[in-house]
């Protein structure tokens, strides 16, 4: 094998096959956070789920295994390319291993937002063995390997691709940006690696807030990264890492049961928003009615439309990535097309307005980008500085951003975890799932308090 | 004074002359063989010498030399000694030479109970073998187990027929064609080596035999199935009064108000469940000519299900020739030919996604007709709700929209050419082979079963709710269609065996030595294609590949697919063999038997490719011995033998790392368009190797009173080492990623050691009336010494919707179930307090037992989970009885398995999933049950797996009762008939157990997850009217 141009192009998609596996990943950032409850039929449906919404999961939680796991698959995946880099020579080899590099930082970025120091393994497939010999690396030491292969990925990706959800410089030079912005000290480095994504005019906001998450407006110009999900396949409760559509959303939603509710179908009530993060929302800001279903609101409309609770009913449902009725023929529930839209140019803003606030740089340059967003919603400027400054970011960050699967990292990286239900000192970090350290030949000690 | 002796040997019964009769005068080693009319001449024979005459199956005869008259003798037939032969592989033995563990069953014994495969016909009735059952719909298939699971992957016996290996399908051959079974449980199975380890069952076929005139057969039976149990549901008030408790307690509002007014009462069990017929005609000829024997017969076996008898039944036909033809006097050519054609349909079973789990879980207060018509989006079945479940849908529903049909045409034969090159040494050449030719059709209509349910495949019509969405993208275009699969597939075997036999005798010492080689190649090919059936009628019998065609639609840049894909698949391994084998007696009193085989497999790596797989045994005859004089045993024999076998029953290429290939799960949906990489599929391990059976095994065969009494008992110790297993393994190897797998590695020991006893006694109390009893004992611990997993254990089986039930641990037996440990209902508040901290515990809630001691009981995590129960036997039996009085003949047969637990994971837990009737039951208040929890769905803690949901599955199984009259022989005689007799039987006749669901033989064909019984197809209880014709 890599014989050819090819062999490698299809080992590349082998590598992003396992972004559709992050669908949990983001549906427990939601959960694990204040913006949302796990829901579901009731307390044991997904016990996994459930756990981590009420900070009680321990270390042999299946969700973060799947999570260990997958991210790990993709890794593999991606070192299956590297050991064998420099075996064929062809055109365009370099931007193609700089995808590759894109999607191994990636992944190993989800492994420490959720278990901080992890095994980081680089240069090719591991036997048992091996498996059994690699320490947890430093945090820090992963994330100074990230920044190198993502600045090395920097110079050979294109800012436009022929296929949508490709790897773009814009994608790259994002991920780096937060990169940055999660080790908390680099504030220069975020703030002139996100404007390099900012000044390259390659995006811009979408005018209207409500159609940002449609099916119909997938990779649209707001979108720096995004993983894709198709319909088409159908898929099996057997097997979720091979499904290839979007799993997180046939949990969601209402659970309709007679009536026309159309466009909408059928879900299973997981990850339902709280109502304070309903009222958050200003009454004319329009992202809350284009963020939260209101079902009590929409049975009004729709007199005919019958549903059930649900366990933890709170009326609200992430409508971002609600079930829609759709071309998805396989199966009704687990193959929904919606693309997550990983990395927004609205994040990307905010992200860079945080930088150069808490850096201390520009507090006018932030407010400006924290206005663009506000803007669009058609929300007035803001004017503070300063530590109010970072406040408002902040909430600007949650209103903007609930249901996308940000909401727990950026209340654990900014230490802003008290409206958290039941969390400890200890869930600033997930468990390393028991069995993991067992397989791996019992020499990582676990992370504290689990 | 010497004359010349002439003279005809015939059959007493028959008549019929005996060509090959051996006649030699008595103490010299003269003597001639009888011609093709059983004619002899010895010339110079003194006066008053004995001439012994002797014949293969026939008592031997002295007759003394008086005078020249012609003699007739008359040889009477040996029934015994044809019994007393032991098929041991590459030969027969002497029952009383041999030294190893075998089980023998004759003709009479495999067909009493009118088993439908053979399998049925092993179930109680050979000491050391069970069998259970996977399903109790047509054409399903058994497993046997001889003695115990010795590996976690498949545990199937070796099947030779004729001396041909026909792979894992038992149902291939009629059981009416069957003269002996020969069991091989221990070690003497290492003359197959790598196919051995799981034991080996040696069939003979029936076939004439020489001077024999020819014998007809007709036999056949036509049966009446029934399902022999139902799970005792609630009804609809008790499931009305159980959902209102449960919404009351979960703080809702009551959704049946009015008990009074609930009209519907459906029974879904009722409604599925029909007695269904079964068919069975086999017809058979044996006999011989000069040269020639033969065992012609054909039959036919149908049987439709008790559920959907129209989608779900099962038919075989078999024909099948045995030919024997003496080339010369030295060359003789047997060929043996077996022709089987199956064809089947089935429906949905075995769990989640069958027609009996939806009826298990589905309210008695939904109708199952709604009154619209068959071409109505419901087709006239109502919808189950939603809250039932989505994945709950009415299972008559499920029925109708089922299609698929299944075929098989199969051939199994040999050719074999023996060559006597000295008197006591033969050369065998043979091939062997199975070539098979199957596949099927399935058509998959477009189905609604109400919102949300998992399985629609189409949604509604947004503008018009009363009929389906075929135009997903709404151009005005078709582009949703019914799917068609269709496979084909074949296989295909030869095994080309060369053996000499050589045997000898020197003052008292027998020696016979074998040595052999063996070529094996499986070859399997198959083609599966499927699409959307977009041309001509949407029926099943329209649903060809032939009619489907691909949609590619793009509207407004959303893309419409609905591809014919195929894809396909092959693999070929091969073994080489040799081996040998040495049998020595000296006296008929010591016994010794030595063996070996080398194997090489393709399904290892040119690392450890060859495996050495020896075993010895010996015996002491000690009643032959001159001081035994013990009156009341006639024969005594003691026995021992040690030996490792080989298994290597693992996928093919598992040493060799292998891409996934395009129709993997490397595939990422660029601009919506599944674009098909590739990736590592399973990983590889290069130093894979052999798992080995190290067993030992001593037995003791005694034989009381003339033989009346037969006693067989063995003790067994069989280890296992280097398991091949799939591990869990780290998740840093990336294996968890999709199509991928973690590597087979050699990891992990198995024991298994018990008893096996046999006990029969016959007696002839007079002329007319005969009795036997025959009762058998296996008894198995199983233990998992190692299992070479980081995590000490390999989790299997299922509960609920994603829990597991069953372990593969460390020093426990395989399988056993492995959960929470209840110890009862909290009766008040101020038990929940007392007890450990239980998360969200509240009266009437299962009380847990904090095992690990920290004072808490944690869900989700394994400190708190324990062994809970054993799905493996202590011990099983069979009782199988027989009287014969005049005419009349009466049989009955019992089969108990004692010590064996399930898992009852048949339940959906939602407030308005129907349960099972000992919910009545219930905790309703302090002191009202110490078992059964509350209703109420919020306390759903009460639905993780524990001992709450594992029951005792002991059983005792009525397996048989069959009354046969047998018309005289005198009126037979007119008639030129043998034998006519007519019977009727009942099989499954009834079970004692404590079980609650439908069957206690819950199996299930993978070690970890036995005995969790998902719903599993009852057995059917079967009225039978049959009758026996030879002539």
């Amino acid at each position: 094998y890599f014989n050819s141009k090819s062999d490698y192009e299809d080992a590349l998609i082998g590598v992003y096959d396992l972004l559709s596996t992050t669908y949990l990943n983001n549906i427990l950032g939601e959960i694990a956070s204040d913006n949302a409850l796990a829901g579901g039929g009731d307390a044991t449906d997904v016990l996994d789920w459930q756990q981590i919404d009420d900070m009680t999961h321990t270390a042999d939680n299946g969700a973060l295994r799947n999570i260990f796991q997958w991210m790990y698959a993709g890794i593999s995946r991606a070192n299956y390319i590297v050991e064998f880099k420099d075996k064929t020579d062809f055109e365009g080899k370099d931007q193609l291993l700089a995808e590759n590099l894109f999607l191994r930082s990636y992944y190993y970025f989800e492994l420490v937002k959720f278990f901080g120091d992890v095994p980081m393994y680089l240069d090719g497939r591991i036997s048992i063995e091996q498996s059994q010999s690699i320490d947890r690396t430093p945090k820090a030491e992963i994330y100074a390997q990230l920044e190198q292969d993502l600045m090395l990925a920097i110079e050979s990706l294109p800012w436009e691709q022929a296929q949508n959800g490709r790897a773009t410089k814009g994608a790259a030079l994002a991920l780096l940006g937060k990169i940055y912005l999660y080790q908390g000290d680099k504030w220069s480095n975020a703030a002139t690696t996100l404007d390099r994504v900012i000044n390259s005019g390659q995006y811009e906001l979408v005018s209207d807030f409500s159609t940002i998450f449609l099916n119909s407006n997938e990779n649209n110009q707001e979108s720096v990264f995004e993983v894709q999900y198709t319909g088409v396949e159908g898929g099996g409760f057997g097997c979720f890492q091979c499904v290839e559509g979007n799993v997180a959303v046939g949990f969601m939603g209402p659970r309709f049961t007679s009536g026309n509710f159309a466009p909408y179908t059928s879900g299973f009530s997981f990850n339902v928003p709280v109502p304070e993060l309903y009222n958050a929302y200003s009454a004319e800001d329009p992202r809350r009615d284009a963020t939260i279903f209101d079902i009590e609101a929409f049975v009004e409309t729709r007199p005919t439309v019958q549903y059930n609770d649900g366990h933890e009913y709170t009326g609200y449902f992430n409508k971002k990535y609600i079930p829609y009725a759709e071309d998805n023929a396989g199966d009704v529930n687990l193959t929904h097309s919606n693309n997550y839209r990983a990395i927004r140019y609205s994040d990307v803003l905010l992200m860079a307005a945080e930088a150069y606030n808490k850096g201390g740089i520009d507090d006018a340059k932030a407010r400006t980008y924290t206005n663009l967003v506000r803007n669009r919603v058609g929300l007035d400027d803001i004017t503070s500085s300063g530590g109010n400054l970072t406040q408002e970011i902040a909430m600007e960050r949650r209103l903007e951003l609930a249901g996308e699967g940000h909401r727990f990292f950026d209340q654990v990286r900014t230490g802003q975890t008290s409206t958290i239900p039941g969390f400890k000192d200890r869930n600033v970090l997930f468990p390393i799932p028991r069995i993991e350290i067992e397989l791996a030949g019992n020499r990582w000690i676990q992370n504290d308090g689990y | 004074q010497t004359i010349n002796v002439k003279g005809t040997v015939k059959d007493l019964q028959s008549g019929q002359p005996l060509p090959g009769v051996n006649v030699i005068i008595k103490n010299t080693a003269k003597g001639v063989s009888t011609d093709f009319d059983g004619n002899f001449t010895i010339q110079d024979v003194d006066k008053n010498a004995i001439l012994v005459f002797s014949y293969v199956g026939y008592k031997n005869q002295e007759v003394t030399v008086l005078n020249d008259q012609p003699l007739t003798i008359n040889l009477i037939e040996d029934a015994e000694a044809l019994d007393e032969i032991v098929v041991i592989g590459y030969g027969s033995q002497r029952k009383e030479l041999v030294t190893g563990a075998f089980t023998s069953l004759d003709a009479e014994k495999i067909t009493e109970s009118n088993p439908t495969r053979i399998e049925e016909a092993l179930k109680g009735s050979a000491a050391g073998v069970q069998v259970n059952s996977n399903s109790g719909s047509p054409g399903a298939s058994l497993n046997i187990r001889i003695r115990g699971i010795t590996t976690n992957g498949d545990n199937s016996p070796l099947v030779i027929v004729d001396g041909v290996n026909i792979g894992t399908d038992l149902s291939i051959i009629d059981p009416n064609d069957i003269q002996t079974m020969d069991i091989i449980k221990d070690a003497s199975s290492a003359i197959y080596g790598v196919q051995g380890a799981n034991g080996v069952i040696l069939i003979t076929t029936k076939t004439g035999k020489k001077g024999k005139k020819t014998k007809f057969s007709y036999n056949s039976y036509y049966a009446i199935q029934e399902a022999d149990n139902q799970i005792d549901l609630m009804n609809n008030l008790e499931y009305a009064i159980y959902v209102n408790e449960s919404e009351a307690a979960d703080g809702n509002n009551l959704p049946f108000p009015n008990l009074q007014t609930l009209n519907t009462n459906t029974d879904w069990q009722d409604q599925l469940f029909e007695t269904a017929p079964m068919f069975s005609h086999s017809l058979s000829a044996v006999g011989s000519s000069e040269s020639i024997t033969y065992g012609v017969s054909a039959s036919y076996f149908g049987q439709d299900g008790v559920i959907a008898s129209d989608k779900s039944n099962y038919q075989r036909w078999t024909f099948k020739n045995n030919l024997g033809i003496d080339l010369s006097e030295k060359f003789k050519l047997n060929t043996f030919l077996l022709y089987t054609n199956i064809r089947s349909q089935g429906i949905p079973e075995g769990g989640r996604g069958s027609a009996l789990y939806y009826a298990l879980n589905a309210s008695p207060l939904t109708s199952v007709y709604n009154g619209e018509d068959a071409n109505s989006i419901s087709r006239g079945y109502t919808f189950i709700g939603s809250n039932q479940g989505s994945e709950i849908i009415n299972p008559l529903a499920l029925i109708n929209n089922t299609y698929n049909e299944g075929r098989a045409d199969r051939f199994t034969g040999k050719i074999e050419l023996e060559y006597k090159i000295l008197e006591n040494l033969k050369a065998t050449t043979r091939l062997n082979f199975n070539y098979s030719d199957f596949g099927g059709r399935s058509y998959a209509p477009l189905q609604f079963y109400g919102l949300g349910k998992v399985v629609n495949n189409v949604v509604l019509n947004p503008s018009d709710p009363t009929r389906f969405n075929t135009d997903r993208n709404g151009d005005g275009v078709r582009d949703l269609y019914s799917t068609v699969a269709e496979d084909s597939q074949f296989s295909f075997d030869y095994t080309w065996e060369n053996f000499v036999d050589y045997n000898t005798s020197f003052d008292d010492h027998n020696i016979n030595a074998l040595l052999g080689t063996s070529i094996r190649s499986e070859r399997y090919k198959g083609f599966f294609g499927s699409g959307p059936l977009v041309n001509g009628p949407d029926r099943f019998d329209n649903a060809f590949l032939s009619n489907t065609q691909s949609i590619i639609q793009i509207v407004d840049g959303e893309l419409t697919q609905a591809l014919v894909t195929s894809t396909d698949g092959r693999n070929e391994n091969r073994w080489y063999s040799v081996f040998a084998r040495l049998q020595y007696d000296y006296k008929n009193k010591y016994l010794f038997s030595g063996m070996i085989r080398r194997d090489a497999s393709t399904k290892f790596g040119p690392n450890n490719r060859i495996g050495n797989f020896p075993s010895v045994s010996a015996g002491w005859v000690v009643s032959n011995e001159g001081f035994f004089n013990v009156d009341a045993i006639n024969s005594l024999k003691i026995r021992g033998s040690y030996g490792i076998t080989g298994n290597d029953k693992i996928g093919n290429y598992r040493w060799l790392g292998l891409l996934q290939g395009t129709n993997g799960e490397a595939t990422y949906p660029f601009n919506d368009l599944l674009s098909f990489g590739n990736a590592v599929g399973a990983l590889a391990n290069p130093d894979l190797k052999w798992e080995t059976n190290h067993q030992t095994n001593i037995g003791l065969d005694v034989s009381f009173f003339n033989s009346k009494l037969d006693l067989t008992v063995d003790y067994y110790y069989k280890k296992t080492e280097d398991l091949l297993l799939i591990p869990e393994v780290s998740g840093l190897l990336g294996a968890s990623a999709g199509g991928s797998s973690a590597p087979v590695v050699n990891a992990g020991t198995i024991e298994n050691k018990g008893f096996d006893l046999s006990l029969n006694y016959a007696h002839d109390f007079s002329d007319d009336f005969r009795m036997s009893v025959g009762y058998n004992l296996t008894t198995i611990k199983n233990k998992a010494l190692q299992v070479n997993n980081a995590a000490g254990f390999i989790p299997g089986g299922l509960f609920n919707l994603n829990q597991s039930t069953s372990r593969f641990q460390t020093g426990l037996p395989i399988g056993v179930f492995y959960g929470l440990q209840t110890d009862g209902v909290f009766q008040n508040q101020a038990e929940v307090e007392a007890h450990a901290i239980q998360p969200n515990a509240s009266p009437g809630d299962l009380r847990y037992v904090d095992v690990d001691g920290d004072g808490t009981v944690e869900f989700g995590s394994n400190d708190d989970l324990t062994v809970i129960g054993n799905p493996i036997p202590d011990a099983t039996m069979g009782l199988n009885l027989n009287f014969n009085y005049k005419n009349v003949d009466f049989a009955t047969s019992l089969y108990a398995s004692i010590g064996n637990d399930i898992a009852r994971s048949y339940e959906r837990f939602l407030t308005y999933s129907n349960k099972p009737d000992f919910y009545l039951n219930r905790w309703t208040g302090e002191g009202t049950s110490n078992e059964v929890p509350r209703a109420s769905n919020s306390a759903s803690n009460n639905q993780l797996f524990s001992s709450f949901y594992v029951e005792d599955g002991s059983y005792l199984r009525i397996q048989n009762v069959q009354l046969g009259y047998s018309i005289s022989d005198k009126f037979l005689e007119r008639m030129s008939i043998d034998k006519f007799r007519i019977y009727v039987a009942v099989n499954n006749l009834y079970t004692f157990t404590k079980y609650n669901g439908y069957n206690p033989d819950v199996s299930n064909s993978s070690p970890v997850g036995a005995g969790v019984d998902l719903g599993q197809y009852p057995q059917t209880r079967t009225f039978t009217t049959g009758i026996n014709v030879s002539f």
